[in-house]
């Protein structure tokens, strides 16, 4: 009895949420699903806008800058303000004259954020900050 | 008790496998706070100046620069250091030995700096907000990761930064 039940909790440790990860890194299906969570587009043409606005909501969450290509568009960062660290990489490119696509991917740990919620989060803020510097409100 | 600690070792794995992140990359309350503690305006309308001057001044704490972006005024920084000093570590090793136990104490630290620059929207004065931070290990080769929210270093460092713009402007 003892074994079974032993044997019980170390399929259900192992299997734990791993289902869920295999569905996001498994099918075409899921990447589109990825991009749609981890993109959202701008009404602006201003790249440099955009980036400088990205910087900024990364540091008010607490992100340290590691690096930026404003060429490529790209910023990455670390947070510490969790127990486990997020790294985050934000990455923007004009989809037509107006309209820019910031699309984000982070890790928390070891694990790949695959849960639409903190990107919503990271979305929420962003579009608050770009909102804050157009109006001049700090 | 030996199936209590392992049963209680299964259902730690179990729970940890599920963590919730719905809380990460959400603004909290005192970000407004933060951001006012780690920027500072200067009344120049020259960015790349600015970034000279700061570099300038991270060379001056020690720091070696990492990378640099001037199109979006971005620098990062680090330095490595001893952690602790060799009279607090005097302190852990005596009390460790006579309390019997191991002694713990921090060896070295890593210092992460980031600065940017924002040009405000007058078109004539520049923000500079800067990010410190630091890995801490101990003795036991463990690693604590600390972001450095302390007033006094942040005052500390946009002085020498006043003071490094007035000497870059100067050429000194």
């Amino acid at each position: 009895m003892k074994k079974i039940l032993s044997s019980l909790i170390i399929i259900i440790a192992l299997t734990g949420c791993a289902s869920t990860h295999n569905d996001v890194l498994g099918t075409s299906q899921s990447q589109v699903q990825m991009r749609n969570y981890q993109s959202r587009s701008f009404d602006t043409n201003d790249k440099s806008l955009v980036l400088r606005a990205v910087i900024s909501t990364m540091q008010d969450l607490g992100f340290i800058i590691e690096r930026a290509d404003e060429k490529l568009g790209t910023i990455s960062g670390t947070s510490f303000s969790h127990i486990h660290a997020s790294k985050l990489t934000v990455s923007i490119r004009a989809i037509n004259d107006k309209q820019i696509v910031v699309r984000a991917n982070g890790q928390v740990g070891l694990k790949a954020l695959d849960n639409p919620i903190p990107y919503q989060n990271f979305f929420n803020a962003l579009g608050q900050s770009l909102f804050l510097e157009a109006h001049e409100v700090e | 008790m030996k199936n209590v600690f392992i049963l209680f070792l299964m259902v730690s794995f179990v729970v940890s496998g599920c963590v919730s992140y719905d809380h990460y990359y959400k603004l909290d309350e005192q970000y407004l706070a933060r951001r006012q503690l780690e920027t500072r305006r200067y009344d120049t309308d020259d960015e790349e100046t600015l970034l000279i001057a700061s570099a300038q001044v991270l060379q001056d704490l020690g720091f070696t620069l990492d990378e640099s972006e001037t199109k979006l005024g971005l620098i990062t920084a680090n330095k490595d250091r001893e952690a602790g000093s060799t009279a607090g570590k005097v302190g852990i090793i005596l009390l460790a030995v006579l309390a019997g136990t191991q002694p713990v104490y921090d060896v070295s630290q890593k210092i992460y700096v980031t600065l940017v620059s924002t040009k405000n929207h007058d078109n004539k004065s520049h923000n500079i907000r800067v990010e410190f931070a630091r890995v801490i290990w101990n003795n036991m080769n463990q690693a604590r990761i600390e972001k450095i929210q302390d007033e006094e270093i942040y005052k500390d460092f946009f002085d020498k930064l006043s003071q490094s713009v007035f000497l870059t402007a100067n050429n000194i």
